[in-house]
C-alpha cells in the first residue's frame, strides 16, 4: 500500500489494483496512530479534535469499521 | 537515506554511464545498453556520483535469497523479485541479477544470463532511488524567461511527447521527451533524453521542428538527437523542478489541466514508479507528498 500523507488527509493507493482511498483529517490521524487499541485511538480523537468521551468513541468504532470494510485492516488488526 | 555519494575517477575512453562502473566481465551487448539506457548528461552533481558497480557472469547464478519471491510487472513483462534482508535478487527465465539494498555506494550488483537488461533496469532504478534519484517517467520543457522546469505527467500515450512537441513550437527548449532524473531532496532535474523519439505521425506532424528523417528505431520511432532539431535546446546542466502538469486525455493534444489531489498523487506515484525497498518507499512517500503541495491545482 503506497501511503502519502498531504497532512489535510491521506491518500492511499493499492499499487496492483490501482484501487485509492482517501482519509479525511480525523482518519488520517487514527491511520497515523495504528497500531493501537480501539480505547487509545478513541483517545488520541479526543484529544486531537476536542471531543467528549462518547462521541470519541463512536468516531473510532465508525472509522475502525470503514477501515475494515475497505479491506484496509487486517480482522483483529485493530 | 544514503551517505555523501562517493566522487568518481574514470577514464575518458571508458564507456561508463555516469554514476554507475562495470569491469570486463560485462559483454559488450550489455555495455552498449547500459551507455545508453543510463546515459550520463554532462553534470557537476551527476559526474560526481559513483552508486554502483556491475559485474556480470553469464554462466554463475548465485544462491537464491531465502526470502519470500513476488512477481511486479515492468511493461507488463513479468519479473520475479525475491527479498531476504536486505539482499534483492530480480530475474526472469533470461537472467537477473541482485544487491544489498543496505551497502554504501558504490552497491555492487551482479548480474548473469544472457539478456539481464529488465532485471539491471529494475535494479538500477531503485538503487539510484535509493540514494535520492528518482527516474520520473515524463516529458519536460525549459519555457522562455522560465528558471526552472515545467514537466509533463501522463500514462504512456496520453501525449506527453505530443504536448512536448507543442511546447517546443511555442518557443520552449526540451529538457526530456520521456524520463528525467529528479533529485528528490530539492527537485533539482536533470536530463535523461538527449534525443526525441517520435512515433510516425508525430514525425509528420512536427517535420517543421526536426531536420532529416530521423533514425528508425526497433519499435518503430523515428530517433531524433536534439541537435537535429530546428530549435534551441537547453543546456545539459541541472535545473530546478517547476509546475507539473498532469495530461488527461490519451491521444490528442490536451490542454493543460490542472488535476484534484487525488488525481496528482496517482500521477506521481505513476511517474516515480513503484519502489521495492521499504526506504525507497518512504522516500517515494515523501516526495510525493512533497511535490504535490507544489503542482498548482
Amino acid at each position: 500500500m503506497l501511503c502519502t500523507d498531504l497532512e489535510s488527509e491521506l491518500v492511499l493507493i493499492e499499487p496492483d489494483s490501482g484501487q485509492t482511498f482517501r482519509l479525511n483529517r480525523a482518519a488520517r490521524t487514527l491511520w497515523l496512530a495504528l497500531p493501537a487499541t480501539r480505547e487509545s485511538l478513541a483517545t488520541t480523537l479526543r484529544e486531537t479534535f476536542d471531543l467528549c468521551e462518547t462521541a470519541a468513541a463512536a468516531d473510532a468504532d465508525r472509522a475502525l469499521r470503514d477501515l475494515r470494510a475497505a479491506g484496509l485492516l487486517q480482522p483483529g488488526g485493530d | 537515506l544514503s551517505p555523501a555519494p562517493q566522487p568518481q575517477v574514470r577514464s575518458s575512453s571508458e564507456a561508463a554511464p555516469w554514476a554507475l562502473s562495470f569491469d570486463g566481465t560485462v559483454p559488450h551487448h550489455l555495455r552498449r545498453w547500459l551507455a545508453s539506457a543510463w546515459r550520463a548528461e554532462v553534470s557537476v552533481e551527476l559526474a560526481a556520483l559513483h552508486l554502483a558497480h556491475l559485474r556480470h557472469d553469464e554462466a554463475v547464478v548465485p544462491p537464491e535469497p531465502a526470502g519470500p519471491a513476488r512477481t511486479v510487472l515492468i511493461d507488463a513483462v513479468p519479473l520475479r523479485v525475491t527479498a531476504a534482508g536486505e539482499l534483492y535478487r530480480l530475474d526472469d527465465s533470461s537472467g537477473g541479477c541482485q544487491f544489498d539494498a543496505a551497502q554504501s555506494p558504490p552497491v555492487q550488483l551482479t548480474s548473469w544470463g544472457s539478456k539481464p537488461e529488465l532485471p539491471l533496469y529494475l535494479a538500477l532504478t531503485e538503487i539510484f532511488r535509493l540514494h535520492g534519484w528518482i527516474s520520473l517517467h515524463c516529458s519536460a520543457v525549459i519555457e522562455p524567461g522560465e528558471d526552472a522546469a515545467r514537466l509533463f505527467l501522463g500514462r504512456s500515450g496520453d501525449g506527453k511527447t505530443w504536448h512536448l512537441l507543442q511546447r517546443l513550437r511555442a518557443g520552449a527548449m526540451p529538457l526530456a521527451e520521456d524520463r528525467l532524473w529528479l533529485r528528490a531532496a530539492d527537485g533539482l532535474c536533470v536530463a535523461r533524453d538527449d534525443s526525441l523519439r517520435l512515433l510516425p505521425d508525430a514525425r509528420a506532424a512536427f517535420a517543421d521542428l526536426l531536420r532529416g528523417e530521423g533514425k528508425l528505431e526497433a519499435d518503430g520511432k523515428f530517433r531524433f538527437r536534439y541537435a537535429e532539431l530546428r530549435l534551441s535546446v537547453a543546456a545539459p546542466a541541472p535545473i530546478r523542478c517547476g509546475n507539473m502538469l498532469v495530461l488527461p486525455t490519451r491521444g490528442a493534444p490536451a490542454a493543460e489541466q490542472h488535476s484534484p489531489a487525488l488525481q496528482a498523487v496517482k500521477a506521481l506515484w505513476e511517474a516515480a514508479g513503484l519502489p521495492l525497498t521499504p526506504q525507497a518507499r518512504q522516500l517515494g512517500e515523501q516526495f510525493v507528498a512533497q511535490f504535490h503541495a507544489r503542482i498548482r491545482l
